[in-house]
């Protein structure tokens, strides 16, 4: 029983209180690694927490040969019906809306494949290349993944400010950031809407990948390349966002061009 | 029957940029009424389809004489399927979740966290 109200406790605080600590704190621009970690472990410990304490209400109804109070009764006897109800109703949801979730990504890289003017295989990846008046670059994972950016890109950018955008982009890829921000999505569609845990985890998962993807494209292709790529594009489209992630390049020191590893697929 | 009518605009109105990105060269009304399949629709409907187009920067009117009005297309096959997929890129269901894309995956809120991290600081030491 101890484990049971304890379970649910520790749920509560993964799930309530957690979010509330780590939404919205600057340290985690600095250290966006950290953070994602935190922040999984946080709801992970929280499903966790959820699932041991069904399990023990269910253990202590099947194992308890005598109970002394009505009350002990009515918890022993109605809590593991509830908490099989809830598990079979999580499973549902979660069935019911990773599917679409799953489609609705697969509708939109469907929908936005461009024209390709190039596809090159550079091994773990496909760079594809479009013609397209609009500076963008993105990456598509699944069984064949790609990278894409369009012409305007190639031109606007230097050679090293390319390669740190498809350095970015890689990083996406390697590290299946894909994968982790439609798990976000899915979690935010089946966790109750007053629980913080959800949409939460999905918007801290969709920054600090970025931020993620920029450090790693700092270490490899340079710091200097990355944030002036990131400039450009801000001064062409007006995106905020991107002169301070260009400004945040400035927060730390980052490897020597002589100690960086470029990897051999993002060389153009 | 507005509903009936409102799907025979659209589908005539993609008719007649196939036929007009099928060809080089601007073409004439009388040319691309030619070049619709059937049922074929009248001069009149043409032209006027040809006017709606043209007031949404899909088609380009030139008259080398006004008994000589020819049409072209404003963008290219390529440049239209471009602009195409952009207008889906930014309008997907969920666009922040639907690719990891270089720029514009950041909400506002990332955008004031970031500067709370970055520039507030810089701003209070400097003060």
């Amino acid at each position: 029983m101890l484990l049971f109200v304890g379970g649910i406790v520790a749920s509560g605080v993964f799930f309530l209180l957690a979010p509330m600590a780590l939404s919205a704190r600057p340290w985690q621009v600095r250290r966006p690694r950290l953070a994602l970690t935190l922040w999984w472990g946080s709801v992970v410990g929280g499903h966790i927490c959820v699932g041991t304490a069904i399990t023990a209400i269910i253990v202590v109804a099947v194992d308890v040969p005598h109970l002394s109070t009505p009350l002990d009764v009515l918890v022993v006897t109605v809590a593991p019906w509830l908490g099989l109800g809830a598990l079979g109703v999580v499973i549902g949801m979660v069935w019911g809306t990773a599917g679409p979730v799953v489609a609705q990504h697969q509708d939109a890289v469907n929908e936005i494949s461009p024209a390709p003017r190039s596809c090159e295989a550079r091994g773990p990846f496909s760079l594809v290349r479009f013609s397209s008046t609009d500076p963008v670059a993105y990456a598509v994972a699944g069984p064949r993944p790609e990278i894409i950016i369009s012409s305007a890109l190639e031109e606007i950018l230097s050679t090293a400010q390319l390669r740190a955008v498809l350095a970015h982009e890689y990083a996406h890829l390697r590290y299946r950031h894909n994968w982790l921000v439609r798990c976000a999505q899915v979690n935010a569609a089946c966790l109750p809407a007053c629980l913080p845990a959800g949409p939460r985890l999905r918007d801290a998962t969709v920054l600090l990948v970025e931020l993620i993807a920029d450090d790693t494209a700092a270490k490899q292709a340079g710091a200097a390349n990355l944030a002036n790529a990131l400039r450009r594009l801000s001064l062409l489209t007006g995106d905020v966002s991107l002169d301070l992630r260009a400004e945040r390049m400035t927060l730390r020191t980052w490897p020597l061009s002589g100690h960086r590893r470029l990897p051999a697929p993002v060389r153009v | 029957m507005a509903g009936k009518r409102v799907r025979e605009w659209g589908a005539l109105e993609a008719g007649i940029m196939k036929v007009l990105r099928g060809h080089s060269e601007p073409l004439g009304v009388k040319q691309i009424q030619n070049e619709l399949g059937d049922p074929v629709p009248a001069y009149t409907t043409v032209m006027t389809v040809l006017d709606r187009l043209v007031k949404k920067d899909e088609v380009v009117r030139s008259s080398e004489s006004p008994r000589r009005i020819r049409f072209q297309p404003a963008r290219s096959a390529g440049e239209h399927a471009s602009n195409e997929m952009m207008m889906a890129l930014n309008t997907a269901g969920d666009r922040r979740t639907a690719l990891l894309r270089f720029a514009g995956n950041l909400t506002a809120d990332d955008v004031d966290l970031l500067h709370e991290a970055i520039i507030k600081p810089r701003r209070q030491k400097d003060t």
